[in-house]
């Protein structure tokens, strides 16, 4: 076996250890309470509300999915690392021929399947509500893909936050890492104001923004809930960008996670 | 171990270039967005709803809105045609936030009160957000100055204009030319002299490079107008609110 | 193949504490050998740098300086670790598997073809005395359990050299026999176990050679058959009354710090240089001498004596350390680790 199909397999060996492992901790009840909540809220609001039915349970969903998925994101990549050290399971794992790195990303991939696997899920429960109340409006709005659309920002959201809690739980503890990337996810929604205050400093202090902006994650343009709550189509060209931007910005992440963590000293 | 370094030095390349690559496509994402920028704000929520969203940190959220007012404002300053439909919203909600948000009101009524393109266009709201500022910040003379001004150049209302500027006088630690300028409007309601007044006023007192500047080439207008209304016999208040506008 | 199993050359390490950075040396280099096929124990007291040698050699912590040789091979090239097990201390392994996933699992990240995983596993589980296990998650094992699912997983792709960190820890008696006798089939099978203990009784019922660690200081090696052929000057004395009442006679009550009476017989220790006096005491008091041995070194007299010549030097180099851990305090430390 090459070098690299070796490689592959202990990554596939460890997300498929890791995809488990969340599978039987029961990360998945949550989607029981997610459904509950945008049912039951939709069946109120829709008492309540007039001719924004379908607009109020796209934002709420969307809204739920996004919350859902970001703390998932966040609290279990926080601990992805933290939890082998303290068990010891990773000195077992890494007395292998198994790189640091390729533990790393084994354990990405794990917990990106886990949430994509849960957003999917949610994204259909979604789906499937908004279905049955496109019967009431006109057939012009029946249009889901904006919906999935949106959803998939969320995705790209939630693996973009779990490559940042990879990169923070490389050099400090769990709880640090999470305030750390609760943090970066306020911040990175905000990036478009960030974007508006470089432009108005001047001087030393613009390019200290600019250079801030830059390094930060912008987030922003992973929401377009309010655009898919009215049924407006999502550019093409967006989905491409927004794919290939939480790839760049997530792989710098981990790469810079998989950099510190080689030279960690498990203590 | 040379190895070793060099791989990490590489490693630390590909992700400057990753950074550097997903920083280059920003520009493009914002093109391509939906729902534009925040510039373009389909809907503003209210300052209530903001404030209890903000947790209490309402003064950071007002200065939030005060640069999205800005850059709202910016794109669309001496563009023709432009509209500015949520100027006053954008201001109310960040003054709501935070009442003394001074710069919000001397700035934001100049940005209203003067007519397109260089500004909104509604000296009323101008007018309304100055007094609702001046309700909310009695001590600050500056206020009253910039309501007299809005009056004066922007609605010619010169009686109203001079009972801002008395009001304004009496506030402790006015400046003194405040009186003068209440006496002025009082007699000479629409000079040149009384408009050159008002300007290098504006320019003595500004701190902003950009606002100083506006003023001195207001006043080198001016200057060149009273030259003229000397052989013409043109309104010299329309000369003036011309000169305004021409300028910048 | 004359290359030794392990060989450590100088392999140190200090941590920087506190927020100034002091530095504080948890292992002095450490100059050691193992041999192929030997059972190799490393003692000490808690703390003594066991641990830490032991993540020095599998790459798990970064030495301040010093080298090591694992196989013939740099001990940080990565071909070793698909020839070395190990069992990490107390360790907890994934709460959600079953013992055999887990060792599914590690034996995909060994290399192993998949064909072959739950085959070795299954045999993996029957040796450790686990076969029946079936699909119980790995949270409902005892601390036994896991410490077998430990080993099981140390040696589950057929490792040269074997490190153990404490693997008798949180073991009852049963237990213990049971790892004992899994360390003495891996030697019969010509591996090399080099594990850390504290419990003296496991490495004298185990080891070919044992080293001793204090405080980051390597303080003795010595294989157990030169130990227990080493005498210790003192020969230990048998006799019975011959008929009349059994005494132990004056002469030789006043030199021997250790006498004592069972049933018929009675018996001194003296030390060899006064033996011949002693025997003369014994005719003349009528006794009959029933044996003459001379006293071998336990374990547990090397340790404490290696661990108190060590300190004592210590001490005296460093007057200042003496006046942190006096030397009682440090005696019943050193007692206290060897229960």
């Amino acid at each position: 076996m090459t070098d690299v199909g070796a490689s592959v397999v202990r990554v596939a060996a460890i997300a498929r250890q890791n995809f488990r492992e969340a599978v039987r901790d029961r990360v998945f009840y949550n989607l029981i309470s997610f459904t509950a909540l945008v049912v039951g809220a939709a069946l109120v609001f829709s008492q309540i509300s007039i001719a924004i039915e379908r607009e109020l349970l796209v934002n709420l969903g969307l809204t739920a999915i996004s919350l859902t998925s970001v703390l998932l994101a966040v609290l279990l990549g926080v601990g992805l690392v933290a939890k082998e050290i303290e068990r010891r399971t990773l000195y077992a794992v890494l007395a292998r021929p198994v790189a640091r790195w390729e533990f790393l990303s084994g354990k990405f991939c794990g917990l990106a399947a886990t949430l994509t696997v849960n957003t999917a899920c949610m994204a259909v429960a979604l789906l499937l509500l908004v279905a049955t109340q496109a019967t009431h409006t006109p057939a012009a709005n029946l249009s889901l893909w904006p919906v999935i659309t949106a959803t998939y920002f969320l995705l790209l959201q939630a693996l973009i936050l779990v490559a940042v809690a990879l990169l923070f739980s490389s050099f400090s503890s769990p709880l640090l890492a999470a305030i750390f990337t609760l943090a970066l996810f306020l911040i990175g929604s905000f990036t478009q104001d960030l974007h508006g205050m470089a432009q108005l400093a001047n001087g030393a202090s613009r390019w200290l923004l600019v250079g801030l902006v830059g390094v930060l994650p912008d987030l922003s343009s992973f929401n377009v809930i309010a655009a898919a709550a009215h049924g407006r189509a999502i550019p093409l060209r967006l989905i491409g960008l927004n794919t290939l931007y939480a790839a760049l910005y997530g792989g710098a992440a981990l790469g810079a996670a998989a950099l510190i963590f080689s030279r960690r000293e498990m203590k | 171990m040379t190895q070793k370094r060099m791989r990490r030095a590489i490693g630390v390349i590909v992700i400057g270039l990753c950074l550097l690559g997903a920083g280059l496509l920003l520009p493009a994402i914002e093109a391509s967005r939906p729902v534009g920028g925040s510039d373009d704000i389909t809907y503003l929520p209210t300052a209530g709803s903001v404030k209890m969203m903000s947790l209490g940190y309402s003064g950071l959220m007002a200065d939030i809105y005060w640069t999205r007012t800005v850059q709202y404002f910016g794109r669309r300053v001496n563009v023709a045609g432009a509209r500015f439909e949520l100027l006053a919203p954008l201001l109310d909600t960040a003054t709501q936030l935070d009442p003394q948000l001074m710069p919000a009101y001397e700035f934001g009524s100049v940005f209203l009160a003067e007519d397109p393109p260089r500004g909104a266009g509604r000296p009323e709201e101008a007018v309304a957000l100055l007094e609702r500022g001046i309700a909310a910040n009695p001590a600050e003379w500056r206020l009253w100055y910039e309501l007299g001004f809005v009056h004066y150049f922007n609605r010619h209302d010169y009686a109203a204009a001079r009972q801002a500027f008395e009001s304004g006088s009496k506030v402790p630690g006015a400046h003194p030319w405040m009186k003068q300028l209440a006496a002025r409007m009082a007699e000479h309601g629409g000079d040149l002299v009384t408009a050159r007044f008002l300007w290098a006023k504006a320019y003595e007192e500004a701190t902003d490079p950009r606002i100083r500047a506006n003023a001195l080439a207001l006043l080198r207008e001016l200057d060149h107008e009273t030259a003229i209304s000397t052989t013409s016999a043109s309104s010299p208040v329309a000369e003036a609110a011309k000169a305004a506008k021409t300028v910048q | 193949m004359t290359e030794p199993a392990i060989a450590i050359e100088g392999l140190a390490k200090e941590y920087s504490s506190g927020l100034w950075g002091r530095r504080r040396a948890a292992l002095s280099p450490l100059h050691l050998s193992v041999q192929r096929g030997e059972v190799f124990g490393f003692l000490g007291p808690n703390g003594a740098g066991k641990t830490t040698t032991l993540k020095l050699l599998l790459g798990l912590i970064a030495p301040s300086a010093g080298t090591a040789r694992i196989l013939g091979m740099d001990f940080r090239d990565p071909r070793v670790k698909s020839r070395i097990g190990f069992l990490p201390e107390q360790p907890y392994f994934y709460d959600h598997l079953s013992a055999s996933e887990l060792l599914i699992y590690f034996a995909a990240l060994s290399g192993m073809p998949a064909q072959v995983r739950r085959e070795r596993a299954g045999a993996m589980l029957r040796r450790v005395g686990l076969a029946d296990t079936g699909k119980l998650p790995l949270r409902k094992f005892s601390k036994g359990m896991l410490q077998r699912v430990g080993l099981a997983q140390a040696i589950l792709h057929d490792p040269d050299v074997v490190f153990l960190d404490e693997p008798m820890s949180g073991l009852d008696p049963l237990g213990r026999m049971e790892v004992r006798d899994i360390i003495r089939e891996l030697r019969a099978d010509g591996r090399t176990v080099f594990f850390s203990t504290h419990i003296l009784s496991d490495a004298e019922a185990l080891c070919d050679r044992v080293a001793i660690l204090d405080r980051g200081e390597l303080c003795g090696v010595s294989s157990l058959e030169a130990l227990t052929r080493e005498v210790s000057g003192r020969v230990e004395l048998v006799w019975t009354g011959n008929g009349r009442t059994t005494e132990i006679p004056f002469g030789v009550a006043a030199m021997a710090p250790e006498t004592g009476t069972t049933g018929e017989s009675a018996r001194a220790i003296v030390a060899e240089a006064v033996s011949e006096r002693a025997l003369d005491s014994l005719q003349l008091a009528g006794m009959r001498l029933v044996s003459l041995t001379p006293v071998r070194l336990s374990l547990e007299e090397y340790f404490m004596a290696r661990l108190r010549a060590t300190r004592v030097s210590a001490e005296q180099a460093d007057p200042q350390d003496n006046a942190i851990l006096p030397r009682e305090v440090a005696r019943a430390a050193a007692a206290g680790a060897i229960r």
